[in-house]
């Protein structure tokens, strides 16, 4: 105990430096509250510092009662230690929130500073009059400056030719035309070269192979699908429109001949050779308006 | 074995307790296999039990020869039954089939678009279905009975 209470004499003056400077740092924060504006985020930016402090020197004195407790009396179950949490959780909460205002903090002192140098009185159009712009600046002629170079030549400016967008569009329609040549050309090679028998090995394609076994190769919708169907693992439903388009690609993988018309004439003539012709009932002889007026009184 | 079996996009679903991969069948000239014959071979392939293995989504493309399907091997029973939906498990024979008829339940359905509240409810509750007690205690009765190797 005594151990003790030595240290703490040895530290004592710290203790009373501290406190003394958070109480002159409070005053210059009075000081501040006074001189600036009357905006409202000033006010609250001294408010908050005035609160930091306030709390930061409220928990250096309850650290020091705490001390003095453990020290001397031993009873520590009388004094309330929720307190002494409480602030130290509010002063880290502080701390961290002075990181978003701290820009605003600085702005302040350096706005001080130049208040010190300056007159005392309440300034509050300063700033409103140093973001003015400066109408010297704005008639500047660099180029024809007889009055500084008068013996100096007429200077014209600067111009280079430019194309039109209608040009522009024009040479990519151009480039756009010589690749199709040449990738026709290309294609006519290649068909050459695979006419001829080579002991090189052909590539093919899935979709070449598909074509070659089944007369038919997927579609795009028809890759979209199936690669949804991979990647969700479900089936889609199929329907009507690829229903047809698949009746129509059977019809076209299964056409041969043109001679098969033929045959299917000679068949049908064979088939309808003693039925009789059904003859279609005739549509009303009724033209124009009055198809509609009997239409009307039949409903 | 009169098809070949191709696995690809394999995936380890570890919430579900599962493998999720997509099967490529290749059976020239004969038509295509059963979804039975198709279990045994991922099976084994898998080093898992029969009846953990699940097949559905059997599809042959155009002119025959190639097949594509989905298959889920579950860990054990108890995750096939717990994640499994209701008319795959109807297939299996593990619940049995519903009794209810189609015509039923538009009766119902067109009833339920005229009401509100507390009939409407009382209308949804009357209809014929599996209650969920009713599908536990069948999933109850079919682990008692299932002895695994």
């Amino acid at each position: 105990m005594s151990g003790g209470l030595t240290y703490f004499k040895e530290d004592f003056p710290v203790y009373s430096d501290l406190i003394s400077t958070i109480n002159d740092q409070l005053q210059s924060i009075d000081n501040l509250h006074v001189i600036t504006c009357t905006t409202e985020n000033k006010n609250n930016i001294a408010q908050y510092l005035r609160a930091k402090n306030a709390t930061m020197a409220k928990y250096l004195i309850h650290l020091n009662m705490y001390l003095l407790h453990k020290l001397n009396y031993g009873n520590l179950e009388e004094f309330p230690v929720d307190q002494l949490i409480e602030d130290k959780i509010l002063i880290q909460k502080i701390i961290q929130a002075q990181k978003k205002l701290q820009y605003s903090i600085d702005k302040l002192s350096k706005y001080q500073e130049t208040q010190i140098n300056e007159d005392d009185q309440v300034v509050d159009q300063v700033e409103k009059l140093t973001l003015k712009p400066r109408i010297e600046n704005l008639h500047k002629d660099e180029t024809n400056d007889k009055i500084n170079n008068p013996n100096q030549k007429y200077v014209p400016p600067k111009l280079a030719a430019t194309l039109s967008k209608s040009d522009l569009n024009k040479q990519k329609q151009e480039r756009r035309e010589e690749l199709r040549k040449t990738q026709r050309k290309a294609n006519l090679i290649k068909s050459i070269l695979d006419e001829q028998e080579t002991d090189k090995p052909k590539e093919m394609t899935e979709r070449d192979l598909q074509q070659l076994y089944y007369g038919r190769a997927e579609d795009e919708k028809q890759m979209e699908k199936r690669k949804y169907e991979e990647d969700h693992m479900t089936r889609l439903p199929t329907t009507r429109d690829e229903k047809r388009r698949e009746r129509i690609a059977e019809r076209k993988a299964n056409v041969t001949r043109l001679d098969d018309f033929q045959e299917f004439e000679t068949i049908n003539k064979v088939l309808n050779k003693g039925t009789k012709k059904i003859k279609k009932p005739q549509g009303s002889k009724l033209k124009g308006s009055m198809k509609k007026i009997v239409k009307r009184k039949r409903r | 074995m009169t098809f070949i079996v191709k696995t690809r996009k394999v995936l380890l679903n570890k919430v579900l307790n599962r493998r999720q991969l997509s099967v490529e069948l290749l059976h020239q000239i004969k038509p295509t296999p059963s979804q039975e014959s198709v279990v045994k071979e991922l099976a084994s392939k898998y080093k898992a039990d029969e009846r953990n293995v699940v097949v559905y989504g059997l599809r042959t493309t155009f002119g025959g020869n190639r097949t594509t399907g989905f298959a889920l091997i579950y860990d054990t029973q108890q995750y096939l039954l717990k994640f499994e939906p209701k008319f795959r498990l109807r297939r299996r024979g593990i619940i049995p089939k519903r009794d209810g008829s189609r015509k039923g339940w538009k009766e119902v359905k067109s009833k339920l678009k005229k009401t509100r509240g507390a009939e409407k409810t009382k209308i949804y509750m009357s209809r014929k279905t599996d209650k969920r007690e009713v599908i536990r205690a069948q999933k109850e009765t079919y682990l008692k009975g299932f002895v695994g190797k």
